[in-house]
């Protein structure tokens, strides 16, 4: 533990901790550029110079690991004289177009020049012009001018992303950023290099010249293009979401965001999303009052929630946050009496499944893919279904040498750093991995069995989309051939970015919350708690409603979806058996698939105007708040009063109450509240563990 | 009051007759100060703030930028403008700007906080409409000469 000083007040470090992370933990301000933590150190800004006493040159405080007995001055006049020349020569060619420039607001070189500068310009000189607008890619545009070299992009797509897209050319003052020749910056992340600039030069092609910086309000917000659950900060402005940010997290996306998420924002302000309700009249939707949806809905439903059991069913987008589902599984079950509780074409949620998840055969979070000896990945391009675990897959074979094996459908990146590839289609993707396990036990020939046979930490993850159901038998026999006393995990990634708490919550025919059996002793208990007729007879998967909807034994249908935008795409055949459901009312966004099928459509709310949680794949509990006030009611609150307009008391409409209720239920989610899920996310794996002996 | 004792002048009453005529004749004859407004008008000061216009610059473009500094200053609120992308020299220029003049109080913020010197207090104070849609000033209407 080397002892040091920084500006006469001492401090014990860890070894290998640098001056300017030491005196960050002092609390002093260092004046930084180049150094980002999620970056290697190259120590090219120069304006974290400090003076350590011994040695005749100033020294960077972030490249210079603290040794025993250093004595170090940070604002020293010494010091500042030199940073005041470093920040000179920054502003000699750099444009100063502060009204222009997309980054005034939040720029770096802004502070620093203000709080550490000359403040006064010798130039007399003219400045020397570049080029002010180079479009870099889809998404980035390039201001070369107001580069100041401090190498956060080069370093970013070398390091994190591996695409090498951006590079320095030409030398001296001429020196600028660019793409290599006849290449643009198409990676699915550039949008992070935008992130990094710390000045205006890289631009977000999306949100160039839209907003300032004060005008926007911004909150902290997940991302809900997939199941990662980037932490991510969203900006807008007169209620339309102009951007989004990386929230740091280093248990789910470090620094990144993918461009697929970061870039999709713009339908929250499209003049298209509904607006009103809309009820059918006369085989027409037309624009409706609050009140009559909500009286049309109660309607619809008293008919079916004083009839028998299992005659109500209810489609769920994935992406919905946890008090959604939660709130609506509880009226479909407790109110309708009903299990038909599906989400999507395909369950996911399978008995096969579950014993892995009872068994402890889970990951238990993404980061641990930095300690695995292996990585297997089966099925589909991570870096298209969940860019930023690709991200995590890169680091722990660039930082820890993990082996890692791809049997993809297609070529794709991650090969580049891949041990070995091969092409498996997402149906043979079940053999292709007990055939593997089988050669593993008892030796075969297979380029990935000389890691594999000896490796104590291997993570598998399954990426085959509606194949993945088909694949839990082979991935429990796969996760068995390892070798004695080995931890090998798996990771089961679906279409979504809340299926895992769906599922958790009880969107499924066959599961109650908490993965419990739907079973009339299990029914009995809920209904003590929950009141109403819960029905112990396990619902149907979707293909099945459809065959019951089209015998006419579904009363009513809800489809529900909110966040955003959504396509259920029915088939032909699944439309004419919605058709034939007396009552059909969807929540959602936008679609013409509702519309047309639809008696009552109340618009739901964009994943900005939502106070929500989202359980991300690896089971980390997350919370996103509003930014924007919504203009009508979440779809919480109203199934909360069409609930009170049926006669029926529910917890709520606050999230914060469901989601004290879901705490207090489910097990998964025991000892959780809104706190802990804002903290960087609150872990269900703990009582996931539990879930075996319940 | 009644019963204030009077002077013998005054109690005659003539003579005070005579002095409030000679004032009468005498401004007779002066310049009115009276100024015939609308006709006539004020020559205002230099230092006079008056209602807030655009600038335009020698190609007859606005000289704003849309940088927002205006519209953070602005103590009423009354400026509200949305940049856009420009394939000029200048990159940024506002698709939108409005000054509600209802809500200005003519207090030279703007004028001050701009780094283009593209909004500047002019001579104008004359607002009346018969509406109040009327007082807000689009783009076009603050960059006209007024």
């Amino acid at each position: 533990m080397p002892k040091i000083k920084i500006d006469g007040r001492e401090i014990d470090v860890r070894k290998g901790t640098t001056l300017l992370q030491a005196a960050e933990r002092l609390g002093l301000e260092v004046p930084q550029m180049c150094y980002h933590p999620g970056l290697r150190i190259v120590g090219v800004c120069r304006v974290c110079l400090c003076q350590v006493k011994g040695q005749p040159k100033m020294t960077p405080a972030c490249a210079t690991e603290a040794v025993e007995g250093m004595d170090v001055a940070l604002y020293s006049p010494e010091a500042e004289k030199a940073r005041r020349a470093v920040i000179e020569f920054w502003l000699l060619n750099h444009p100063l177009d502060c009204p222009v420039c997309d980054q005034g607001g939040e720029c770096p070189l802004q502070d620093i020049a203000f709080d550490h500068g000359p403040g006064i310009s010798r130039l007399a000189d003219p400045k020397v012009l570049k080029q002010k607008r180079v479009v870099l890619g889809p998404h980035v545009v390039l201001d070369e001018e107001r580069c100041i070299l401090c190498w956060r992009c080069t370093r970013f797509t070398q390091e994190v992303s591996g695409s090498y897209q951006i590079m320095l050319r030409e030398r001296g003052a001429a020196t600028v950023v660019g793409t290599p020749p006849g290449q643009s910056l198409d990676e699915p992340y550039s949008g992070n290099v935008v992130d990094l600039c710390p000045v205006g030069a890289l631009t977000s092609s999306d949100f160039r010249f839209k907003s300032r910086i004060w005008e926007m309000a911004s909150s902290e917000g997940i991302c809900t293009a997939c199941s990662v659950g980037c932490n991510t900060f969203v900006w807008s402005k007169k209620g339309a979401v102009e951007r989004l940010t990386a929230r740091p997290n280093p248990q789910v996306n470090e620094y990144w965001l993918c461009d697929r998420g970061r870039f999709d924002v713009a339908f929250t302000a499209d003049p298209e999303r509904f607006k009103n309700p809309q009820m059918r009249v006369n085989d027409r939707m037309i624009d409706v009052e609050w009140e009559d949806a909500l009286l049309a809905m109660a309607e619809g439903l008293r008919a079916s929630a004083t009839r028998g059991q299992n005659q109500v069913a209810a489609l769920f987008a994935p992406h919905l946050p946890n008090e959604e589902y939660w709130t609506f599984q509880k009226f479909v079950r407790a109110n309708l009496g009903s299990n038909h509780l599906s989400m999507g074409r395909r369950e996911t949620l399978v008995p096969s499944r579950v014993d892995l998840v009872r068994r402890g055969r889970m990951l238990p979070s993404i980061a641990d893919l930095e300690q695995m000896d292996a990585i297997v990945i089966l099925g589909g391009d991570l870096e298209r279904t969940h860019p930023v675990y690709a991200l995590r897959v890169r680091k722990a074979v660039r930082e820890r040498g993990t082996k890692l094996f791809l049997a993809t459908p297609e070529a794709e990146r991650l090969e580049h750093v891949a041990e070995f590839s091969e092409r498996v289609a997402p149906a043979a993707a079940a053999e292709w991995l007990t055939q593997l396990a089988g050669k593993i036990k008892k030796g075969g020939d297979h380029p990935a069995i000389g890691t594999l046979a000896g490796a104590q930490k291997v993570a598998l993850l399954v990426n085959a989309g509606d194949a993945n159901v088909e694949i839990a038998e082979a991935i429990e026999a796969f996760l068995g051939s390892g070798p004695k006393d080995s931890t090998w995990k798996t990771l089961v990634l679906d279409e979504g970015s809340n299926r895992w708490g769906a599922s958790l919550l009880g969107i499924s025919p066959h599961y109650y919350p908490g993965l419990k059996i739907v079973t009339a002793d299990e029914a009995q208990g809920l209904k003590t708690r929950w009141g109403g007729r819960v029905s112990g007879e396990p619902g149907r998967e979707w293909p099945d409603i459809m065959s019951l909807a089209g015998d006419g034994k579904i009363q009513a249908l809800l489809l529900v979806n909110s966040g955003r935008p959504h396509r259920w795409s029915f088939t032909s055949t699944e439309r004419a058996a919605i058709k034939r459901i007396p009552f059909v009312a969807a929540f959602d966004l936008f679609s013409a698939d509702v519309q047309d099928v639809a008696h009552v459509i109340l618009p739901s709310l964009s994943f900005a105007e939502l106070d929500g949680t989202y359980t991300t794949a690896d089971g980390i509990v997350q919370l996103a708040r509003r930014n924007i006030v919504p203009r009508g009611p979440s779809p919480v609150q109203v199934l909360h009063r069409v609930a009170s307009m049926l006669g029926v008391k529910m917890k709520g409409p606050d999230p914060i109450e469901v989601f004290r209720e879901i705490a207090r239920e489910v097990p998964q989610f025991a000892g959780m509240d809104y706190g802990q899920a804002s903290r960087g996310g609150a872990r269900t794996d703990r009582a996931l563990a539990g879930v075996g002996s319940r | 009051m009644a019963n204030e004792k009077k002077t013998l002048g005054e109690r005659l009453i003539l003579p005070e007759l005579m002095k409030g005529y000679a004032v009468t004749l005498k401004t007779l004859a002066s310049k009115p100060t009276t100024m015939q407004y609308p006709e006539e008008r004020w020559q205002m000061a230099r230092r006079y703030r008056g209602y807030p216009k655009l600038v335009m610059d020698e190609q007859g473009e606005p000289k704003c930028v849309a940088c927002g500094l205006c519209a953070v200053v602005c103590p009423p609120n009354a400026i509200e403008l949305q940049a856009g992308e420009v394939p000029r020299a200048k990159e940024r220029q506002p698709i939108d700007f409005k000054i509600h003049m209802g809500r200005c109080i003519n207090c030279g913020y703007c004028e001050e906080a701009c780094p283009k010197s593209a909004i500047e207090m002019s001579k104008m104070y004359e607002l009346n409409t018969t509406s109040l849609d009327d007082m807000i000033y689009s783009k076009e209407v603050l960059l006209q000469d007024y």
